[in-house]
Parts: C-alpha cells; sequence; structure tokens
C-alpha cells in the first residue's frame, strides 16, 4: 500500500523517529572526529561514514514530513526532549577515546542494518522501498566497523585490551537500542510491519559472531529499562541536543 | 561551529609506547567514473594492510566524485621490475603531472617484462612519461555490482565540486536578486574599506 492509514500515523512515526533520531546524533557524536581520528585515512573515513548517517536520518525526517506535512528540519531540530526517540548509546560521549568510538558505532550500526532489513518487509510500500536502499549503504557501514573490531581485537596485547573494555563498557548501553517503540505491537497486527521474531535476537547474535571471530567477548542481556525510545534521556543526550539546536534556534525560519 | 565535546579534546593524542602508526605502507588507487570509462590514478592513501587500503579507498576516493570500479594495490607492486609468471595490468603516465591510465593487461614474467610488453602493445613509439604495471596477483579489485562504492540513496551532491558549486550560486544569484547590483557594490566597498 501506497498511503498509510490514519490510525497507524502515530505509532508508525514514532517509529521513523527511532530510526531518523539515532542516525542524526550518531552522525553529529562521529563528525566530533573530523581532524583528529588517530590516523588520517580513518578520519576520512569516519567523516564520510558520519555524513552518511546524516544523511540517512535526512531521508526518515522526509518520510515522515511526507505524511505529517511538518518541516522536516523542524522535525529534527524543534522538538522537546522527551519527544526525541533515540536510543542514549549515540550520544555517549566516548572521550576521544578511539576503542569507544568504535564499540559504540559497531553496535549502532549493526543494529540498524538489522532494523533496516526487517522495515523493508513493511507492506508500507514508501517505507519498504527506503529501507531497502538504505539497507544496502547500511551494510557497507558494517562492513567497515566489522574491519575495525576485527583489526582491534586481533592486533596487539594493548588494541585488544582496549576494544575489549569499550565493548564491555558499551554493552549496557547498545541493548537499549532494542527498547520497544511505542505502538509498534499495533503496525505489527495491522500487518504495517512484519515481525518476524525478535530484533534482539538477530542482533545479538550477528555481534557475537563478529565479536568471537575478533577474539573478544560480550555479554548481552535483554532491555530492561525505560529509556530513549519511550522520551526519557540522560545528560550526555541532552547536551547533544543543546549543540544541535544551538544553530538551529537563533532562527528557526531561515531557510539553509 | 564545534561542538562541546571538541572544546575537551584532550591534549596528549595518546599513550602509545609506538610511533609504528604513522608508518603504514602506501597503496595507490584507481578509480573509474563509469564502466565504459577507463581506470584512471585517484591517489594513494596508507594502510596497514589491503583489508583496511580497501576501505580507506572506498570511503576517501570513491565518495568524492561517482564511481563504478576501484582498483587499490601496493606503491611497491606497480613500481617493482621483478614478479613472477602472470598477468599484469599496466598504466601508462603520457606526460608528467598527468593521471596514470590503464591501458590493458599482459602476460609477463616479471614487472620489467610487463613494461616492455606494454611498450611494444600499447604505447608503439608514442611519448609517454613513465609506466607502471601491477601482478593481478597484488591488485584488490572492489566491483560495485558485488561491493558498493559510490552511494545513491540518499542525495550525495553536496560531496561534489559541482553540487557545491550549483547550491551556493543558487544562493549568490538569490541575495543579488533582493538587491540592485549598484547598491550590493556600493555596500560590498563600504564594508570592505
Amino acid at each position: 500500500m501506497s498511503e498509510l492509514e490514519k490510525n497507524f500515523h502515530a505509532p508508525m512515526m514514532n517509529v521513523l523517529l527511532c530510526v531518523a533520531d539515532d542516525k542524526l546524533f550518531l552522525g553529529h557524536r562521529n563528525s566530533d572526529w573530523t581532524g583528529i581520528a588517530p590516523i588520517l585515512e580513518a578520519d576520512i573515513a569516519f567523516s564520510s561514514l558520519a555524513q552518511d548517517d546524516i544523511a540517512h536520518s535526512s531521508a526518515f525526517y522526509e518520510l515522515i514530513s511526507s505524511v505529517t506535512g511538518q518541516n522536516p528540519d523542524q522535525i529534527a531540530f524543534s522538538r522537546q526532549i522527551n519527544e526525541y526517540r533515540c536510543a542514549d548509546i549515540v550520544t555517549k560521549s566516548d572521550q576521544f577515546n578511539w576503542a569507544a568510538a568504535i564499540a559504540r558505532q559497531f553496535y549502532c550500526n549493526v543494529y540498524d542494518y538489522i532494523r533496516l532489513q526487517s522495515l523493508s518487509n513493511s507492506t508500507w510500500t514508501p517505507l519498504a522501498n527506503l529501507a531497502k536502499r538504505i539497507c544496502a549503504e547500511q551494510a557497507i557501514h558494517v562492513d567497515h566497523v566489522t574491519s575495525w573490531i576485527e583489526h582491534l581485537g586481533q592486533g596487539t596485547e594493548d588494541s585488544k585490551n582496549r576494544i575489549q573494555h569499550a565493548l564491555d563498557e558499551y554493552a549496557p548501553f547498545a541493548s537499549m537500542l532494542n527498547e520497544s517503540p511505542e505502538g509498534i505491537e499495533k503496525l505489527f497486527d495491522g500487518g504495517v510491519l512484519i515481525n518476524e521474531g525478535c530484533l534482539f535476537t538477530a542482533w545479538k547474535e550477528h555481534v557475537i559472531q563478529i565479536v568471537n571471530k575478533s577474539g573478544l567477548t560480550v555479554s548481552i542481556e535483554p532491555c530492561s529499562v525505560v529509556g530513549g525510545r519511550n522520551g526519557k534521556h540522560d545528560e550526555d543526550f541532552t547536551r547533544s541536543l543543546a549543540e544541535l539546536q544551538e544553530v538551529f534556534l537563533t532562527d528557526p525560519a531561515a531557510a539553509w | 561551529m564545534l561542538s562541546e565535546a571538541r572544546t575537551h579534546v584532550p591534549e596528549i593524542t595518546g599513550d602509545l609506547e609506538s610511533t609504528e602508526v604513522d608508518n603504514f605502507p602506501i597503496w595507490e588507487v584507481f578509480t573509474q567514473k563509469k564502466e565504459s570509462d577507463v581506470h584512471l590514478h585517484a591517489g594513494s592513501l596508507s594502510a596497514p594492510d589491503a583489508s583496511f587500503a580497501k576501505q580507506f579507498a572506498r570511503e576517501h576516493y570513491g565518495q568524492d566524485q561517482e564511481c563504478a570500479n576501484m582498483w587499490v594495490g601496493l606503491r611497491e607492486s606497480f613500481l617493482s621490475n621483478d614478479g613472477c609468471d602472470e598477468s599484469y595490468e599496466v598504466f601508462v603516465q603520457k606526460n608528467a603531472g598527468s593521471r596514470h591510465e590503464h591501458v590493458g593487461c599482459v602476460e609477463a614474467n616479471n614487472g620489467k617484462d610487463a613494461r616492455d610488453k606494454c611498450k611494444k602493445q600499447f604505447i608503439k613509439g608514442d611519448a609517454f612519461y613513465t609506466i607502471w604495471t601491477c601482478p593481478l596477483s597484488a591488485l584488490s579489485k572492489i566491483e560495485s555490482d558485488i561491493d558498493m562504492i559510490w552511494r545513491e540513496a540518499t542525495d550525495q551532491s553536496y560531496r561534489l565540486a559541482r553540487g557545491y558549486s550549483k547550491i551556493v550560486r543558487q544562493k549568490w544569484d538569490a541575495l543579488r536578486a533582493t538587491k540592485s547590483v549598484d547598491k550590493y557594490q556600493s555596500e560590498d566597498l563600504k564594508e570592505t574599506f
């Protein structure tokens, strides 16, 4: 179907905001590394991938806009804190520890990939088409960050310790990627999204497979707290949002 | 504007004992804009191994213009006279300062032999500056039909020089249209001097 029924609007916008907000804030956080990543080529690559994430988020804000009629920039930049739907791992500060940035990127990229795969089976065709196109690009992100996990895991004792520590530290926040967006059951019941089983299980298996192959370990528990997907955010998120909004709010009506 | 995090970048960039990160080997990258184009030398990069060289090449040289296919090989393998009996891709630089261009593939015993065969088969007495050769076994090929390079799911024109200039020109035109040229110039002079 190309038109989304009215009673699915609210839950669907919730799901789309989860994707768009995750990618907007992850891209923003990763762009902190532009100019100062540990080696020149990693710097260029990480910045390029960050640009991709922001472009992807923009495509999802535009899809939301096509339903609600709001301006995509307004959606991205002028909501209240509790109206943002990202999981807070995307704004967790990495303290300019490269291993932490890679661990965060790894968990988020694999999750995005699995989620996009699932969304590409939606019976709402505009979403299925967009998810399919972005998913093909997301595979590159996963490929790239997997290369980093493998290299760090199989590099020196020092690199192995650093990435292992970062993976352990971020694992609890990574689980929160799996917090259910409000109303998603309604989309499953209505046949708009296809519930092919647990995204959490698919994500966890994918993560563990790469981590183990790289000579590392990780312990992942299901998410049991209410967090970003339901609008409950931590301080790092609030700080990131203030940064993102600073320029926009000086003149919300400006044309860019 | 810098993010708040950027105002707290640690001054010491690392506590690694070794500075080996700065001494990775150099890789040469060739890109093909469209399937019908030849592979042209795009530039070089430094990377610890072939797998990272491919990853970095895809983001660095594969994203500043449309890119159909991409070849990456160690600089050494392009310059070496040695090698064994196999196929070699050969690249000719016609003038000093111009980019190496892929001209074909030859069967040869080693790098020197491949260069000689390139002269005979492809250059045929024409002027040239340098020849690079690379054994097929030392060349990583990224082919976009199986391994995506250039991305098109979203508008990527911001990555391109022409995309940028188009948008900027539109903005300048719009700004100029709001004022007469005389007024614009007089303000410009006043602000500048």
